[in-house]
């Protein structure tokens, strides 16, 4: 079962995304409200995700920092950028984000992504 | 206002993926699918007014370098895509002419948002519930040179008589109640101009009976100045 960890400052929108992925077969492993706490449970955690779901904008420290930051640790680690700023596009493959989806997005286009990037 | 829309964003999204949810329900009973799909429509709507300002904005701030470039082949390809789901209960065709592979445009991700709301804009004013798009790409030679234009046809658009009579940009200031119907085509214009570009409505007829228009949007080529 692929394992991702959310990273978004909304609770509301990381409750969205459990919900979708779990009724999808997905497991959450865990959740962060910033790219600050994102990058300590990421390095702190043997068991690492499949898969990152980071959003940009956030408190502490934005996505595509912290999108770096996991990368320098891990530099296959699969990040899925989501964010309502598309214009943050290209600085968050420049960061080394796998897929970008603009929000808001269908959940088939979530999902397709998710496969896509589990199965490569 | 960027905050503002981002948050508006945030809750078009949960009540979009929660309709689709329950969209997903097994058995769901046929006349709340109905609804939950108009619901969906209309937040995809909303949502896109609120990126239509959130566009205008940034691209009158923004340089080009800024804004970064865009395929168009591919833009016109996910904005058609896109346009279905935005309808569900109309039965849209787009035939789109042979893409160019390479062009490129200034704008980045705001062109494919230019094009879903001039196509949605065009797919509202039609009355028909089986909308026939026809959606040319080409080289735009008496534009300096510098740019693409995408050709949006639609032979049964109902264009108001006041769009037919006055420029796109003016009919704001002669009935602000009929502006409102329009103002996916008012944003085309800001938007395009913003970009470096053009947007147009050319009526196949005069009069209020007559339908038909082309919609024509010229987007300058990435690199040019």
């Amino acid at each position: 079962m692929t394992s991702v960890l959310i990273v978004d400052d909304e609770m509301f929108i990381v409750e969205l995304y459990r919900d979708i992925l779990q009724l999808r077969g997905y497991k959450v492993v865990g959740t962060a409200f910033d790219g600050e706490e994102a990058l300590r449970k990421y390095s702190t955690t043997s068991d690492k995700p499949d898969v990152i779901i980071m959003d940009h904008r956030m408190p502490v420290m934005n996505g595509v920092q912290a999108t770096k930051e996991i990368l320098k640790m891990n530099p296959k680690q699969k990040v899925i950028f989501v964010s309502a700023d598309v214009l943050v596009e290209k600085e968050a493959r420049d960061a080394g984000a796998i897929e970008f989806l603009p929000k808001p997005f269908r959940m088939d286009d979530l999902i397709d992504k998710m496969k896509r990037i589990s199965s490569s | 206002m960027d905050l503002v829309s981002h948050d508006m964003l945030n809750d078009n999204q949960a009540v979009q993926s929660y309709l689709e949810l329950i969209l997903a329900i097994q058995g769901l009973d046929s006349r709340a699918a109905d609804y939950a799909r108009k619901a969906v429509s209309h937040v995809r709507s909303s949502t896109m007014r609120i990126e239509n300002v959130k566009t205008i904005v940034t691209a009158r701030k923004a340089s080009a370098a800024t804004l970064g470039r865009a395929d168009l082949a591919e833009a016109v390809k996910e904005a058609c895509d896109d346009l279905q789901h935005m309808f569900p209960s109309k039965a849209i065709k787009a035939k789109m002419s042979t893409l160019p592979e390479g062009a490129t445009v200034t704008g980045g991700g705001l062109v494919k948002e230019l094009l879903v709301t001039v196509m949605a804009s065009v797919v509202k004013l039609d009355p028909e519930k089986d909308v026939q798009l026809r959606v040319e790409v080409a080289e735009e030679a008496g534009y300096g040179n510098r740019g693409w234009t995408v050709a949006i046809e639609d032979p049964h658009v109902k264009l108001p008589a006041m769009v037919k009579e006055t420029d796109i940009d003016s009919v704001h200031t002669k009935d602000s109640s009929l502006a409102s119907k329009v103002s996916g085509l008012l944003f085309a214009k800001m938007a395009a101009d913003a970009l470096g570009g053009d947007f147009d409505v050319q009526p196949s007829g005069d009069g209020d009976a007559a339908r038909g228009a082309i919609f024509v949007l010229k987007l300058r080529r990435a690199g040019s100045r």
